[in-house]
Order: C-alpha cells, then structure tokens, then sequence
C-alpha cells in the first residue's frame, strides 16, 4: 500500500495571528511507494509532526487541511471520523513521538499493544498471545509485558509504542521520532525491525531529527523546514553531499561519530510562525541563507533537479534560487612558478559559499601561495581562478580586497608597531575611504563580535601592550571590518599556545557560521584541520593529492603523503 | 616593538644637553643682526685693540670688531650645515626609496652612482674643483650635497626594501592600499629615525667642511666664516701681537661647541632607535 500527499496545506486557525492563521505546512507532496521508507527531517517547527498526524487525519480542531493526503489509492481528505476509524491502524499505523503520556498508566502494556486485535473481533486470548510475541520481537524482556508504562524505561516505552503500531500489520507506516529517546543499542534494533517491515512491502513515513538514522533506515529524505520542502534527495547524500545550505547547515549541526569538526547550528533563529503569510513573496531561508542573492528575497525560488538531467537516476530536488549550494571559488589548472622553482602545478580546487575548506600541507607545498592566488595578491603562471563566475584577474583590485578578509600567521608582525588598536582596525576604512563619523561604532562593534573590550583606554593600547591571542583577535576584528565574503586564515593560530589557540579557533568558527562566510584555512597542522573544516585539501609537491570531506580524509587518507600526516600526527612513524 | 622617539629623547640626558647646546647657538646666530654691536664688514675702531666693553673680543689687524666677526661666522656655518643637510637628505631619501621601490634597472643605476661616488674620494675633489672655481656659497652648497647623499641614499634603500616584505606592509598592500598609502602610512614614519640621523650627521659634516674649506682659503673671501676668521688669526700667532686668546680661541670654541652639539645629539638618537645601546637594556615585550 502506498502513501501519498498531494500540494497539502495545513494551516491552524490562530486568534491575534496576521491572517487568523498560520501555515504549518505549504504544497507538500511527497509519495512513498511500497516497500520503500522516506524520511523527513528538519528542526523543531519545521511541520514534521504536522504532516505525520495530517496522513492519520488527526489533525487538532482548529486545522484546516487542503489537498490530498492518498492511502492506497484513496483520498482520505474528505472521509468523515467514522470512516477513517477503519482506516486508521488497519491500514495506517502511526508511532506517536514518545513522550511520557502516550500510554494510558492505568493498563497493562500487554493489554495495550492487544487492543487493537481486540477492538478488530479477535479473541482475548489470541491477541494476548500474539502481543506477547510482538513484544518478544521488539526484545520487551519476558515478564516485563505485564507491567504499567510508569514502571518500564523510556526506551522500552517506545518498543512499546511500535509493537501497536504493527499489532494490526497494516500496509503503511507513519514513524515520528521513533529512535528520539532510546539507547544506540536499541536503536540499531529498532533501524533492523523497520527495515524488516519495509521489505515486507510497508510504506514507511519516517519522521526523525537524528540524521545518521536516515541512511540506514530510508531510502529518500525530504528536509522540511518552515512547512516546505527545501531538498528531496537520496537518503546516502544526506551526510555526505546535501546541496541546498538549509540540509548542510542541518547535517553541520549533528554529531556524527566519525566527524571531528566541532558542532554549529543553523545560523540565526527559525522564523517565527506568525511572521509567514500565505503569499509568498521570497525563499523562506533567505535571512539565514548563507549564500542569498539580490532575487532570493525577491521572488519564491522553484523546485531544480539536483544531480545532473543526462543521470537516470533519480537525485531528487533542491529548492533554490542557486540551484543548491552555489560554488565561490574555483581554482582551474593553476600553475605558478616563482623563477626557476615550480611551486604549484596545474591545480583545480573549488570552495563552495559557506564551506571551511583546510588547505594542509608540509611548509613550502605551495598553500600560502594558492591562499595568496585565490585572495587576487599575486597572479598564476596559468590557469584560471574564478570568483563568483569572474575572472579574479578581470575583478578591480581594489573592489576585490574588500571581500577577502585575511588573518595573517604572526599578529605581532601582521600589525604595525606604530597603530593603535583602534587605528589597526581602522586601516581598511581608511584605504577604502569609508572612515566616517560612523567608524567608531563600526570598530567598537568589531572588537566586541571578537570579544574584545571597548573602552577608550583599550582601544589606545599599542600592538606590544597586548597579549598574542588579544592582538590575533584585533587582526581578526580587522580582518573583518570590510564584511567579506571569504576569509583567509594563513596559519593564524600556528604561533599561539593551544589554550588560546583554541580560543581563537572557536571564534573563528563563531563568525564564519554567523556571518555565513566561505573560509579558506591554510595550516600545516592535520589535526587542527580535521577540527575546523568541512572539506580537507592535501598539497604535496606542488599538487592535490587528496580532496574530500573532512572525515573522510581523516578516516580513509587515499594518499600515501596523507596516511603519513595523519600518522605523525597521532605520534606515530 | 613601539618607541615614542620625543619622549625617549627627552630622558636622554646626553641629548637634551646636545639638543640645549645647538638651540643656543641657533638662537645667537639667527639673532646675529640684532645682537652684533658692529657692522663685522665696516672698520669700527683701530687695529688690534684688546677686548673692552666697546669691543668684547676686541678688533683685528683692520680694526673690525671680532664678537659680530664671530656672531655673523656662526650664523654662516649653521645656514650651511642646515641646507647641505636638508637637501642631501632630500636627495637620499628620494632616491634610496624610489629606487627600493621601483626596482630593476633605475635601481641598478642608481646604486652604481652611489658606488661611484663612495669610491671617488669625493672631498678631495671637492677641494680641488672649489680651490680652481672659488665659487659661491650657494654652489658650494649644492655641490657639497651632491657628493654626500650616497651613503644616506645606501639606507634609505635597504630600510625600504626590508620595510617592504614585513607582513603589515603586505596585510595594507593586500587590503588594497595603494603605493602613496603604504609610503605616508607605513614607509615614512619607518623611517624616520634614518632620517634624523642622516640629516645630524651630514649637517655635521656640512659644518666641518665649510669650516675647512674656508680655513684653506678656498672660499668666498668676503663671507663671514669660522675658519676665514681662524686663518687669518694664525698670521698673526707671533706672541708679540698677543691676539690668540681673544681672535683665534673664539672661533675653534665656537666651531667646537657646534660640532659636539650636534655629535651628542646624534650619539642620543642612535641610542633612542637602537635599543641595543640603551644603558637600561630593559625593552617592553
């Protein structure tokens, strides 16, 4: 049996909202076929609950529902409560989110999970029988299944929540948060016993915020944010390759086992139900995009396939005016030659909007140079460089400083004795000719994003006066008074001690995920690397050697020069 | 590391006793009109007169009063100090930066000139051309310029050009200052102390030659002038006139206090830019 919705709106009636209303759900239309799992994900908000109760028409009084919601072949939309009443755990089960008043304390769970049979005309004793073994399938340990829902844990509360759902065997499945309160163990458990189901035939609706559940359990995922739909993609991409900013930021926000890099949310704050009308007039991901454009808040962007139209395969949609993440830089065939030495040859790298990227390398591989040849400073042999679609050569120079930011290895010699902090980072003001009336907000507003302190007497102290880790955040703060688009950090942590390099380094991951800006981090230090970035590149001799995910790099080094770095790193030969 | 260079100087002893020195002698010269009692070129009383009230220094062997003598010599030896300097220095730094800064072949000519000119000995032939020409003050200002600028021009050049890789230079550059930006903001004040420097010690030269060269009587006869003023006191050394003391002491004090003014405030300089040589080698990290 498969499940299907069709442009389904939801929207509650809300006294003191805009339009009385608000949208919880905008043209969703997602189909699960039989035998197959589709996932939705998504923050808190997002509608992930809204759409598992509109499938069982179990929607609060005070919803309106538009558009269709197909079980097997029928339209439930328009049933009345009695007829849905056959339906509903006949046809579609649904695994309420777990929370503490889901079962009913005053009966036993065996009488619980046997209910349905019994209310269906089954015999007591039949259905006792068959619970207990449904139980004993989901590993409820014997004995156990004559206890009240206060007397077992959470975790078995939630095997308990399934075992009524697939009591009555039904051909369509709805899952919300099935794995949200349970142990790694059970989990795994519980990811087999939903892929049993789904080869038996059942459409699986899985609705989860644990991202790594959705590889091993579904087969497509849909991200769901603020009633929309922003990606459809292929549950294996998910992890690995999302392609709309929204899915990245999401999957940068999950611990995942494997990944180091340390966790940052989705930049600024969901939006407020109240603030969506129903006319839409731009991308709703617009204000916490970290690559929108003049036209993402000016019109409503369109659903675009996401892998390339010749692949047969089906990759999905991404919903954006960019076509998903969008690429800022990309290095083609550079060479460059400093006299007779070749320092670089025929390079190719590309560093999407909103990536960390870590350049790694042993000192003299070339990385500072290709830092150096992507900000525009100095110029390659051959090749090309790209920014934003244009030539870095074609761009003005002048214009083109004032969106790379750089932070230099030594703040103590990247800063002039002879400045002040304040006039330190007020010199690209002053080059840029925007010093103002204006400014010292402008810099007192710096040095606070930095963590610095503002007073007069600080903001006059000379670059010796201060500390390492203070004047690094001062080369910072200037580093970012221009708002650029790309950061470069040339080793900028490699002179401080680790107490404060890991300060710095917060920081710096601080402001790329707030402000949404693209950084292009060079070090020579793996292990630094494997903290900061999404992506790792390895320069050896003058080449990539390796370029991929950061865990991957870490995990599978394809290189020999990189299975040796990442093994002097861990102290080993 | 940060120096505040007036504040340093101001502690420095040996510079503020150099520095109370010169604005003396300044003073004196620059008021030479006023406070000479005589005209220096107008026969004012008999010859050989011993100092009196009249006459502090008392007169000469044509009766000119030696005090506005010695006044109006001083004020030549300090004009000349200070242009020989000023244009020398304007000469070097122009062009030891342009040529740190432009580079290839200019640079290549110029330090070649500047080799040249290090291995000629210059003031021998300034002395010779000065003796064949007796030319004027102005020229033998300039000309005494063009031959001093080389070894000012040799660090200007080599300042600029370490100045040029330091990495805030590069941050400006990257930031996209132009060329006239990095030079006001970040080349000029570098180089400051080389200036100062430069310009106290050729000024010192400056006074020395002149002093020189008009001892050896290869000057403009009619300018007033310390070492005019002690060649002619020599002729008349015999103890029989017993003038030394009061026509030719003045000027070698004069001419002395001058060069050791400026010397000490050279030596203060040095020391201020080069904290290696301070006394209490305790530096701010």
């Amino acid at each position: 049996m498969s499940l299907q919705f069709k442009n389904l709106n939801v929207r509650y009636g809300v006294s003191g909202s805009p339009d009385d209303h608000i949208t919880a759900l905008d043209n969703i239309s997602i189909k699960i076929n039989e035998g197959e799992c589709v996932s939705v994900v998504g923050e808190s908000g997002s509608g992930k609950s809204t759409l598992a109760l509109a499938s069982m028409k179990l929607l609060a009084p005070n919803a309106v529902m538009t558009g269709q919601v197909l079980v097997g072949g029928t339209d439930v939309s328009g049933l009345s409560d009695s007829e849905m009443e056959t339906i509903r755990w006949n046809e579609i089960a649904i695994v309420f989110q777990n929370y503490g008043d889901v079962l009913n304390p005053v009966h036993r769970i065996i009488d619980q999970v046997a209910e349905p049979l019994i209310k269906n005309g089954e015999s007591r004793s039949i259905a006792r029988e068959r619970s207990e073994r449904m139980l004993d399938y989901l590993k409820i340990k014997a004995g156990r299944d004559i206890l009240y829902p206060h007397q077992i844990s959470a975790g078995e509360r939630q095997r308990v929540l399934m075992a009524m759902a697939l009591i009555t065997d039904p051909g369509i499945l709805v899952l919300d948060e099935p794995v949200a309160s349970v142990d790694a163990i059970t989990k795994s458990y519980l990811a087999e016993v939903i892929n049993e189901q789904v080869d038996a035939g059942k459409a699986v609706l899985l609705i989860t915020h644990d991202l790594s559940f959705v590889p091993i359990c579904s087969d497509r995922c849909e991200v769901l944010y603020f009633g929309s739909i922003l990606e459809s993609l292929p549950s294996h991409e998910l992890l690995d390759a999302p392609r709309h900013p929204y899915t990245r930021a999401l999957v940068r926000s999950f611990p995942m086992m494997e990944r180091a890099k340390d966790l940052a949310g989705v930049r600024g704050v969901p939006p407020s139900m109240f603030s969506r009308s129903s006319e839409r007039s731009c991308c709703i991901f617009q204000p916490r995009c970290t690559q929108s454009i003049g036209v993402c808040s000016q019109k409503e962007p369109q659903a675009v396939p996401r892998g390339d139209s010749s692949v047969k395969e089906d990759y999905g949609y991404v919903v954006c005016h960019r076509g998903g993440i969008a690429t800022m830089v990309s290095v083609k065939d550079v060479s460059k030659s400093y006299k007779d030495l070749r320092v670089l040859s025929d390079i190719s790298l590309t560093l999407d909007e909103g990536e960390i990227l870590a350049l790694v390398g042993e000192t003299g591989s070339g990385k500072t140079t290709l830092a150096y040849l992507i900000a525009g400073t100095i110029k390659p042999d051959s090749g090309e460089i790209l920014f934003r679609g244009r030539g870095v050569s074609d761009i003005d120079r002048k214009e083109f400083a004032k969106t790379v930011g750089i932070v230099y290895q030594s703040p103590r010699d990247s800063i002039s004795h002879r400045f002040t902090v304040s006039e330190a980072i007020a010199e690209p003001l002053h080059i840029h000719g925007e010093f103002d009336d204006e400014s010292g907000d402008r810099i007192e507003s710096a040095l606070r994003e930095v963590q610095l302190p503002v007073d007069e007497y600080f903001l006059q102290k000379y670059p010796h006066e201060l500390s390492g880790g203070e004047l690094q955040r001062v080369a910072i703060a200037r580093a970012l008074i221009m708002k650029p688009h790309l950061l470069i950090a040339d080793e900028s942590t490699s002179f401080l001690d680790s107490s404060v390099q890991a300060k710095v380094l917060r920081l710096l991951l601080d402001l790329q995920n707030e402000r949404g800006i693209s950084m292009l981090f060079v070090t020579h230090d793996i292990g630094v690397a494997r903290k900061v970035s999404d992506r790792i590149a390895v320069l050896h001799g003058g080449k990539i050697v390796e370029n991929a995910p950061a865990h991957r790099v870490i995990a599978n080094p394809e290189h020999p020069y990189t299975k040796q770095l990442i093994g002097v790193a861990k102290g080993g030969g | 590391m940060h120096i505040k260079p007036f504040q340093e100087f101001a502690k420095d002893k040996i510079g503020v006793a150099g520095l109370v020195l010169i604005l003396f002698l300044f003073t004196t010269a620059i008021l030479a009109p006023v406070i000479a009692p005589h005209d220096p070129w107008d026969y004012s009383a008999s010859a050989f007169q011993p100092p009196s009230r009249e006459h502090l220094l008392g007169t000469n062997d044509i009766g000119y009063d030696i005090f506005s003598e010695l006044l109006w010599a001083l004020r030549t030896s300090i004009l000349f100090g200070i242009a020989v300097a000023t244009i020398t220095c304007t000469i070097g730094i122009v062009l030891g930066v342009s040529a740190a800064l432009i580079g290839g072949m200019y640079d290549m000519i110029v330090m070649r000139l500047a080799d040249a000119l290090l291995a000629i000995p210059t003031i021998m032939v300034l002395i010779l051309i000065a003796a064949y020409f007796k030319p004027s003050t102005t020229v033998l200002i300039i000309a005494l310029s063009l031959v001093l600028w080389q070894t000012i021009a040799r660090g200007m050049r080599a300042q600029t050009l370490s100045l040029k890789t330091k990495l805030y230079v590069k941050a400006a550059k990257n930031t996209g200052a132009p060329t006239s930006y990095i030079m006001y903001k970040h080349i000029m004040p570098e180089l400051f102390p080389l200036y100062a420097m430069g310009f106290v010690t050729k000024a010192r030269i400056a006074v020395f030659m002149e002093a020189g060269l008009s001892f050896l009587g290869i000057f403009d006869p009619t300018t007033k002038s310390l070492g005019i003023m002690m060649s002619y006191a020599m002729r008349y050394l015999d103890p029989c006139f017993g003038v030394w003391f009061n026509w030719l002491l003045p000027p070698v004090v004069a001419l002395s206090l001058l060069i050791i003014s400026l010397g000490l405030i050279s030596y203060a300089i040095e020391e201020i830019f080069d904290p290696r040589l301070r006394r209490n080698n305790v530096t701010p990290i």
